[in-house]
């Protein structure tokens, strides 16, 4: 082959690969299948640090929450966990209005470095997202404090 | 020999440009002075659906709000392609007691964009998450069947 047959061979190859479908995540559901959404935020990896859970009932807020885990792009997390100790982390426990629940957990370290724990067990990196604790101020009135146990459970893939 | 090549090559690069241009097209779902907005929400075929009513002045601005487009692009979708995502559904009533629907689709795939049908049966791809699926906090729970279909 020609040397300039191969470099339109990789030329068309690299253009092919670019524009093929990312890897995208979604919710099973969207915001009219929600009844409420519990968010709870704390630093992830720490037993100790307080865990302050908020109660999500405008529909608007519902919506947009899941909206942000619809048809998200994903790439696959490869870590162990620990790299995301004492990381602001936001569990949801959306409460579906057929009476299941879903779960999730957003772990944030800057905007180009976000990991989700998705309801179906796995764990991918998402890049440009905002933290949802900072929808939740520290000193929001509607946050209160409750017990660790309560909040979504972390499963490492 | 160059000639014909050249008009060949010429001719493909207008098709595909062609192809890739899309016509836009005036868009209007408001009737005049609209005093009702019913805005129903399901998603794909799932049963849950909810419906918020909107009366006087929030009823006009949720048509401002959720249609602030003067024109945009004219694309044909196959109703396949419609089902997969959230469906918002605008049903507005004007002073006069006319009325117009208009079908909202969120497109499946990473910022694939959204899907507005007119009661007209024009349809136009909003490149974005397009109208905002809900305007008040609080919304009633319908049967699925009350939700209009086209």
């Amino acid at each position: 082959m020609r040397k300039t047959q191969q470099w339109f061979a990789a030329f068309l190859f690299g253009a092919l690969v670019g524009c093929g479908p990312q890897a995208t995540q979604i919710l099973e559901f969207g915001p009219s299948d929600v009844e409420t959404i519990d968010v709870y935020l704390y630093d992830f990896g720490s037993d100790s640090s307080p865990v302050m859970h908020a109660e999500v009932t405008d529909r608007r807020e519902i919506a947009e929450l899941v909206s942000w885990f619809t048809d998200q792009e994903v790439e696959s997390y490869d870590g162990v966990g620990q790299e995301l100790d004492a990381d602001r982390a936001a569990g949801l426990r959306f409460m579906l209005r057929d009476g299941s629940s879903s779960e999730l957990t957003q772990v944030f370290a800057s905007p180009l470095d976000v990991v989700v724990f998705w309801p179906d067990g796995t764990a991918s990196k998402v890049e440009h997202a905002n933290a949802i604790s900072d929808y939740y101020p520290s000193n929001s009135a509607d946050l209160v404090p409750v017990e660790s146990a309560e909040r979504p459970e972390v499963r490492l893939p | 020999m160059r000639t014909p090549v050249l008009t060949a090559g010429v001719g493909i690069a207008s098709l595909l440009v062609g192809a890739c241009a899309r016509s836009e097209a005036a868009f209007d779902p408001c009737p005049f002075d609209v005093v009702r907005a019913e805005v129903y929400n399901t998603y794909a075929d799932h049963e849950p659906a909810d419906l918020q009513v909107l009366e006087g002045d929030d009823a006009e601005f949720v048509c401002d709000y959720a249609f602030p487009y003067e024109s945009a692009l004219l694309r044909d979708y196959d109703d396949e392609k419609l089902g997969d995502r959230r469906i918002t559904v605008f049903t507005f009533t004007g002073a006069d007691g006319a009325s117009r629907t208009t079908w909202v689709y969120g497109i499946a795939g990473h910022d694939a964009g959204t899907a507005i049908v007119f009661d007209t049966g024009e349809s136009f791809h909003i490149p974005n998450e397009g109208p905002a699926p809900y305007y008040a906090a609080e919304a009633e729970v319908v049967d699925r069947a009350e939700v209009p279909v086209r």
